[in-house]
Order: C-alpha cells, then structure tokens, then sequence
C-alpha cells in the first residue's frame, strides 16, 4: 500500500546526501480547451480526472506501480502524510471535485490533478539530482502527450493558471540542510549571492515560510525565455556553490569549535527527550544541529536517513485547520514520536 | 525581559521581528536589526507575486486611461483583466490570447523576458499563437 512505504527521498543515499536531502522537478500542464482548475465547474474537474486517469494507462506500461488515489476518499492521515512527504500540496488534498494523484509508491513519481493547474507532474529524487529530476518528469511528460493535448502557444509556450509558470512550466528545487551557515552567521549574505545568481530561496514550506530547521529551498526563479536543460543546470549551479560554502562553514566550526556542536546537539537531543510536547516548528529547529551532528559522523544510533523519515512521520502541516486542542494532542503525538525515534541515540 | 539579538548578523540588538502564517497558523518568528531587515524581507518576502500586483495595479490603471474596460471578461472563462491582474493569475489559455497585450507587463515583470524557447507538445503543429 502506498502509505507504508517512506518516500524514496528520505534515504539519504543521493548525493551531497548530508547536505542536500532532496531535489524535486515538477512541470505545470493544462489540458486545451478546459478552463483552469481555479474556474472549472465541478462536472469539468470530474472530466479532467477522467481523461488523466485514461492516459495514465500508457504511463503503467512505464511505471506499472503507479497507483490512482482520490483525495476526496482518503483519512485525515493520509492526506497529512502525502503533504509532509512533499508528495502532494495541501491545497491539492482538499476534499472536493477531481480531485486525484497518481503516485508511486516510495512517491519518486507524483501527478497531481486539478490542483492550481490540470496535472503538476512531479518527480522527487534523494540528495542534488536536478538533471536526472528533469528527465524522469520530462519523460512522463512525453507519454502523456500522446493522449492529453496540453495548451499551449508558440510565444509563450506552456500556458499555466499562474503566470510564474508560463513557459516551460518547470520549476526545480533541492532542499538543503545549511546549518553549518547558520552557525557561522554567513547564511543571510551567501542566500543573497545565490538570489543574485538567478534563483530563488524559500523556507521548506514554500514562501515565507524562513528556513525551518535550517532547511531551504534553492529552485528557479523563471520558467520562461530558458530552456529545461539550462534551468536544470542553473539549479545545479547554484545548489553547488551553496554545497561549497556550506561545507567551508562545517569544516570552520568542526576544526575550530567542535564543542560548539556536540553541546548543541546534545542539549537539544536532550530537550526532545524529556518534551511532553513539540511544536512542528521546535522540532524542525532542535533537531537542526542533531542532523550536522549526524552528518559529521558524531551521533551514533541515529543517521540522515532517521531524521529524514522523522521529518515526514512528525505530522509537520495539518491539512485541516486545527483548533487548539487538537493542536494540543498533535504536539503530544509529535513529542511521543520523536522520543521514540531518538531512542539509544547517543553523542 | 532580554533584548533579543538580531537572528542575521546574530550581533546588533533586534528592533524588528518578522512573523511567518500558514495557512491561518501561526509558523515562526524572526527578529532582526534594522540593518538587516531589508536583506531579510528581500529573501524571503518579496516575491514575484507581489511585483505582479504592483504592475497590474498599474496596468489597470493605463487600460483605464486607453479607454478599455478592465473589467470585460474572457469569453472562455468569464475572468475579467482587473481580477487576471490583481492575482497574476489566469482562468483559461483563452485568456492568453484576449488579455495578451495587457499580460505582457506583468510576465515581463516575473519572467526573464523572451519568447519561450524550451520543449512543445509533440502536437505541435496545433499550437496556437
């Protein structure tokens, strides 16, 4: 079943893997002739499902695991866990017409439908693979083409609900762990170069959303006037540079003031240990300087790939709205978890 | 209560604090100096959709001196200019074509401007202008 298998990503076994957790390539396509999801009625979302499930056929003959999922039939649960995984968006798990995802277990492959555009085809890969993320969903979309026509113009290419994704309808991030930056206090100033280089940075939630837990996303900020290969490269790039400056501030801290670390980690490991409960936010923030630890090959019994798994079993965005109380348990749930996890480690 | 320090250059005391909302919940907060507030809502708040509205403000603004009515809807979709441009957002590819002359601010200001010049459909001999 598709909920029992952790997302491919959380292996920790790409590479960059201590730094880069993940790279995400997901291209935005409208089918001609429907009105976009924002203004379709709920009998043209229903039709617009429909012919996405029949082209999936063709894609099964490629990925035979993919499976159809409906949103509007799935738990509470399940919905949280496609949304921590960064299988699906919140705003595409909302109960309501069409809509669907097409998933492969281990969620390297998401299609979701009706979301703000038709189908956002999605390939997520472990560590900085931005190349290989593109020629997965690039493939995929080749097979759909056979029997969606997506709209399209020769001027402005790829025609989406936004128009931040006109264009090639490509947007390609890796999420990075840069606590090392944090630490040294040159995050602020080395972001800014990588903003002049051409991209964007955003928390792991998306816009505003800081980088929580240390956490960023690295991703293209144009989709339009450049080609796939070249925002891929671009992605690449840039990712690399940060890759390298985040390594120098690791080996400053680790050479100059390892103590620093060890006292962090172990206060923090300490704090989750004894916390009867955890925001989504103070876990991410504490558990930060455990995954450099972790990287640097000073925690024993716990390594990248159970703080990655961690992260999405943490329940870290509540799909519905939460009053307080639920609030209240969903810490308590947290904070019972990630003791259990970090159980017999040890720095 | 101490004075919280600047959580960028993590050295001048902190006169500003940001505060992150998700979807109506409370995310985080962060305090800066005022020497580093504007690097700080640069990274992470200016956003092209903000730029967007700031051009369609303006766009709205010169359709209304050239005589047209902002808010005529697309015939696809009933989407009018004023609500395409306010949200950067369009209801339709018909949309593309009726509001094309007036879209091409608010790309141009997301967008490293020019043509697109990455893949098409295979389909593409049925590609429209």
């Amino acid at each position: 079943m598709w909920r029992d298998v952790p997302p491919a990503w959380t292996k920790a076994d790409g590479p960059e893997a201590d730094i880069v957790v993940s790279t995400r390539a997901r291209l935005a396509r409208n089918l001609s002739g429907m009105p976009f999801p924002g203004r379709a009625a709920a009998e043209d979302l229903e039709n617009i499902a429909e012919m996405a499930r029949q082209a999936s056929g063709r894609l099964r003959n490629r990925y035979p695991d993919l499976c159809a999922i409906k949103v509007a039939e799935i738990e509470e649960e399940d919905r949280t866990f496609l949304v921590d995984a960064h299988l699906a968006s919140p705003q595409q798990v909302r109960p309501r017409s069409g809509g669907m995802v097409f998933l492969e277990p281990g969620g390297r492959i998401a299609i979701m439908v009706n979301e703000e555009d038709h189908l956002r085809i999605q390939a997520i890969l472990p560590g900085l693979q931005p190349i290989p993320a593109w020629q997965l969903v690039d493939e995929i979309d080749d097979v759909l083409s056979v029997d969606l026509k997506f709209a399209c113009s020769k001027r402005l290419g790829y025609l989406t609900a936004s128009l931040s994704n006109v264009g090639t309808g490509l947007r390609i991030s890796a999420m990075m762990h840069l606590a090392g930056l944090a630490m040294v206090g040159r995050l602020a100033r080395t972001l800014q170069a990588a903003i002049d280089l051409g991209v964007s940075v955003r928390g792991l939630f998306g816009e505003g959303s800081k980088g929580l837990g240390d956490l960023y996303q690295v991703s293209n900020e144009v989709t339009l006037g450049v080609p796939e290969r070249e925002l891929a490269e671009r992605v690449k790039g840039v990712s690399n540079h940060l890759l390298g400056e985040e390594r120098r501030a690791r080996e400053e801290i680790l050479s100059e003031r390892p103590m620093d670390l060890v006292m962090a980690a172990r206060q923090n490991l300490a704090k989750l240990r004894s916390a009867e409960t955890v925001s989504p936010n103070e876990a991410l923030k504490l558990l930060s300087p455990i995954r450099f630890a972790a990287a640097a090959g000073m925690v024993k019994g716990c390594g990248s790939k159970d703080l990655n798994e961690l992260m999405v079993a943490m329940r870290l965005i509540r799909v519905e709205e939460p009053g307080r109380y639920t609030s209240i348990i969903a810490d308590r749930r947290r904070a019972v978890l990630v003791r259990r996890r970090l159980r017999g480690t040890d720095i | 209560m101490e004075e919280p320090i600047c959580q960028i250059c993590q050295a001048k005391k902190a006169t500003v604090s940001f505060s992150c909302w998700r979807s109506g919940r409370f995310l985080d907060r962060t305090f800066v100096c005022l020497d580093c507030a504007p690097t700080f809502e640069r990274l992470f708040y200016s956003s092209s959709g903000r730029l967007a509205r700031l051009v369609a403000a303006a766009s709205v603004d010169r359709a209304k001196a050239a005589g047209i009515d902002p808010t005529s809807g697309c015939p696809g979709c009933g989407l009018t200019l004023a609500e395409v441009l306010t949200d950067a957002a369009v209801g339709c590819e018909i949309c593309y074509e009726r509001f094309y002359s007036d879209l091409a601010g608010a790309i141009e200001s997301i967008q490293e401007w020019g043509a697109h010049v990455g893949k098409f459909p295979a389909s593409r001999g049925e590609v429209g202008e």
